[in-house]
């Protein structure tokens, strides 16, 4: 079943599927899809979660086999029954979540596994190959590294080094930028570009960021509720129309926030300064307050302390020094179910992990933060009939998708997940909402619910501890914005006055705020 | 037509069921080997070990020990809903009997309605009582307790050898305790050798159904289970959740040595049980932590132990047959759980 993709033109037809059709029970992943990809070409797959990409690129992958319709390579048909064969067809794939071996180094994880290297070792060969695959594409790897000593787009790299040396001309990637930082984004779009101009067709397939699928592509494939909507060259492709393609009506991409008068200050943070995981100071004095009816934005690349910040304000780690003053009373050491029944709540970043119980029923994941309220219990016994018509309440009013209440929480998608934990949080008499990336890796008819849902309850008084790692999210959203770097607040600047540049380089820790000017 | 594997995304509870069927029968086919290693027609010692385990008189037997069992089974369950491995029933269980006896001798001369109820909570408060140290240590300080559960087991094993060569020893000189006194016998069903403790199992095993289901506490045991990062998100404590289960569980436990001793062998000694509390482990993880499974499961079971026990009088096998019986039903069991995930599927025609 070898097919020599060794000599390609660039421009010709390397791939192509035809009338793909895969069910699955109750639903149609895929419907007669069609799909081509030219080489030395990027041709991005975008649509909202669940419209059928993972689906179509694990079909190509062959992870699944489809029920109907056929992949041609090089016009030969082909029949891909595992991922080995679909290696030997030279597809790759890089998945989102890595799977390499934490202890073991860079070079040992590339290896790995690997027909060409053969029983024995020869470092020395196996070395000087990588080293010039490496530089032929302009990537930087340090082969003795521990993978877990790297960085989640070093982590990338290595994937995606360890499938080109398993000679891969075809490379499928999910979510590429999902877990880069701005920067790292620059560089992987750069080799990227490197490696289309020999010969490489590159297939990413993003959920949302339409930026980054404007700057990145050669064509864009857009899929929705498994039917390809169509295929445009990037000449033809605006934000606006791919949006509108993806979710298949306008979306509105800046906020629109109205004016809202700002109440008193209903939180107050003293000089907080917290320690990670391992004991090593993440926050550093740390100071602000919040008003109600104001969006406090901090805004910060991920791992600068702003999930330790988090959790120290909503009780669930403890604070080395500073006060949390909440609508006039110290809650510094009070307990997180304490702050909880006064009015603070909190929606985590780790909605899968933290926010909900997948195998929980919708009903059971709603009492998440209903068990502690008398008018829910009687004598330590659930009145269910009243907590489900709660929830039944709460899925329609905020659009959850789902069969009915009873289901598990994991059956959801991201976004209708993350619908609910936000209509629980809201349900409940909240006084402050702490937002930690409530936007993150949703598509973008949720981004655009959730939002919306965060200025409604703004316009009810709530005021609102915003945090994002997309900067232009910040800047729409939030009254005031305080980047964050290394634990510390560069500065906090009103909105009018914030501009996205400045904070860019505040959050690279290029440039100190007024504060650093005049401690120094 | 070729038949293929197939991922499961839905399982009913109804396709739960066939898939425990199927592997106990499959188990029991398995077992056939032994019998045919050992010279014997299988299907002969199939109709004696079920006509030992499942009909008059070898019934009562079944139920009778069905009811340590079942009590076993719940104190491993209940800890496991909360994430909690609960490897201590054995240690819960003796200390249950220590505080039954004990009460017993205390209030001697007292009615049979005064004593049986203070020996009940006796035996459930010192086995609570005994399961609350592991438990709390887990809670607090994060302590493993599939450790301390099992280290206290050996401890409690051996205040029971003082217990019955010192302050209890019955007149023999034996190692064995002095004799119950007769008001704190539980009365049997007729004369069928099975004392009334059993309504006591069941009712236990429905009560923390329900407890489980509705209750707010049950609630928080469930979610701690399922994920612990998410119950601290919720503003839950774990230190006295795990408190609260292991001390729930050890009275349970304390229950079945109340039974043993009020209702089976009426005196202290270290061999009350062949080791039935690390059984339940089986029996739970079999019953997938579900009480009222947990009734069926160790009817049936018991009834297949007490089965095995047939063999090495009725047809000659070797003791040991019994442990040789639970690892292969084991066996089979897990090896047929992949059916949860995956089911065969036929394909007709093919392409």
């Amino acid at each position: 079943m070898q097919i020599a993709i060794d000599k390609i033109n660039p421009g010709e037809l390397i791939l192509e599927a035809r009338g793909i059709t895969k069910k699955f029970p109750g639903i149609v992943a895929n419907n007669n899809v069609n799909f081509n990809l030219r080489a030395g070409e990027i041709h991005v797959i975008v649509g909202e979660n669940g419209a059928g990409k993972t689906t179509l690129m694990n079909i190509l992958y062959g992870l699944y086999k489809p029920d109907e319709g056929d992949i041609y390579i090089r016009g030969k048909k082909v029949d891909i029954k595992s991922p080995k064969d679909a290696l030997r067809l030279s597809i790759g794939m890089v998945h989102q979540h890595n799977k390499l071996i934490p202890s073991h180094t860079v070079f040992e994880n590339i290896i790995v596994g690997c027909s060409k290297v053969g029983k024995i070792i020869h470092r020395k060969e196996l070395e000087e190959e990588l080293k010039e695959l490496c530089d032929k594409y302009q990537f930087t790897l340090d082969f003795e590294a521990k993978i877990w000593q790297l960085s989640a787009g070093e982590k990338q790299l290595v994937e995606i080094v360890r499938i080109l040396f398993r000679g891969a001309k075809i490379l499928i990637l999910d979510e590429p930028t999902s877990v880069l930082t701005p920067e790292e984004m620059e560089v992987l779009m750069t080799s990227l570009k490197e490696m289309t101009k020999n010969e490489f067709a590159i297939i990413p397939f993003i959920t949302h960021k339409i930026p980054v699928v404007l700057r990145m592509a050669d064509r864009i494939t857009v899929l929705r509720k498994g039917e390809v909507v169509g295929t445009l060259n990037i000449e033809d492709a605006t934000g606006d129309k791919l949006a509108e393609m993806m979710i298949g009506r306008k979306v509105l991409f800046r906020v629109q926030k109205p004016n809202i008068e700002k109440g008193k200050e209903i939180l107050q943070v003293k000089g907080l300064s917290a320690l990670n995981d391992r004991n090593v100071p993440a926050v550093r004095n740390v100071s602000f307050s919040i008003r109600e009816g104001e969006i406090f934005g901090i805004a910060g690349v991920a791992g600068n302390g702003q999930n330790e910040l988090v959790e120290t304000i909503v009780g669930l780690r403890k604070p080395t020094a500073g006060n949390i003053i909440f609508r006039g009373e110290d809650i510094t050491n009070l307990s997180i179910l304490d702050r909880r029944k006064r009015g603070m709540e909190y929606i985590p970043a780790d909605r899968v992990e933290i926010g909900s119980v997948g195998e929980f029923s919708l009903v059971e994941n709603i009492a998440m933060n209903l068990y502690f309220d008398d008018n829910y219990k009687h004598r330590g016994i659930f009145d269910l009939d009243k907590i489900r018509k709660k929830t039944v309440k709460l899925i329609s009013d905020f659009n959850v998708v789902t069969q009915n209440e009873d289901f598990k929480a994991k059956t959801l998608s991201g976004g209708n997940l993350q619908k609910l934990i936000l209509a629980r949080s809201l349900s409940h008499d909240a006084k402050i909402l702490v937002a930690e990336l409530p936007t993150h890796g949703l598509d973008v008819g949720a981004i655009e619910f959730v939002r919306n849902q965060l200025i409604q309850a703004v316009k009810e008084k709530i005021g609102i501890l915003f945090i994002s790692q997309d900067l232009d999210e910040v800047l729409s959203m939030s009254d005031k914005i305080a980047p964050i770097y290394e634990g510390e607040f560069v500065d906090i600047i009103p909105a009018e006055k914030a501009d996205r540049q400045m904070i860019g380089s505040m959050i690279s820790g290029k440039q100190g705020g007024n504060r650093d000017e005049t401690n120094t | 037509m070729r038949l293929t594997l197939e991922r499961r995304h839905i399982i009913t509870q109804r396709e739960l069921v066939m898939i425990a069927i199927i592997s106990t029968v499959c188990s029991l086919l398995a077992f056939s080997i032994v019998f045919l290693e050992a010279g014997i027609n299988p299907i002969y010692a199939y109709i004696i070990f079920f006509d030992h385990g499942f009909t008059t008189p070898g019934l009562y037997n079944t139920i009778q020990r069905t009811t340590i069992l079942l009590f076993d089974t719940l104190a491993f369950i209940i800890p496991l809903t909360a994430g909690i491995w609960n490897l201590g029933v054995e240690g819960q269980f003796y200390m249950g009997a220590i505080g039954a006896i004990g009460t017993s001798y205390l209030f001697a001369n007292m009615p049979s309605y005064i004593i049986i109820p203070i020996m009940i909570i006796a035996s459930a408060v010192l086995g609570g009582i005994y399961a609350l140290i592991p438990g709390y240590l887990k809670g607090k300080m994060f302590i493993n307790e599939t450790l301390t559960t099992l280290f206290l087991n050996y401890i409690v094993i051996f205040i029971v050898m003082y217990l019955c060569r010192g302050p209890w020893m019955g007149v023999h000189g034996l190692p064995i305790s002095k004799p119950v006194v007769p008001a704190g016998r539980v009365p049997q069903i007729g004369d069928t050798g099975i004392p009334y403790t059993i309504f006591l199992a069941i009712g236990a095993a429905i009560a923390i159904y329900i407890f489980l289901k509705k209750t707010v506490l049950g609630y928080k045991i469930k979610l701690f289970g399922h994920n612990p990062s998410a119950a601290r998100y919720a503003g839950m404590n774990f230190a006295r959740i795990a408190s609260m289960t292991m001390f729930l569980a050890g009275m349970v436990g304390g229950l079945a040595g109340f039974h043993q001793i009020s209702g089976v062998i009426g005196t202290l000694r270290h061999d009350l049980s062949p080791g039935w509390g690390y059984y339940a482990i089986v029996f739970g993880l079999i019953a997938n932590l579900n009480p009222i499974s947990a009734i069926i499961v160790s009817f049936v079971l018991t009834g297949f132990l007490v089965g095995t026990e047939s063999l090495y009088p009725r047809l000659g096998m070797r003791f040991g047959v019994v442990d040789l019986f639970i690892g292969v039903f084991c066996i089979v069991f897990i090896c047929f759980q992949f059916l949860r995930n995956y089911r065969f599927k036929l394909d007709r025609g093919g392409r």
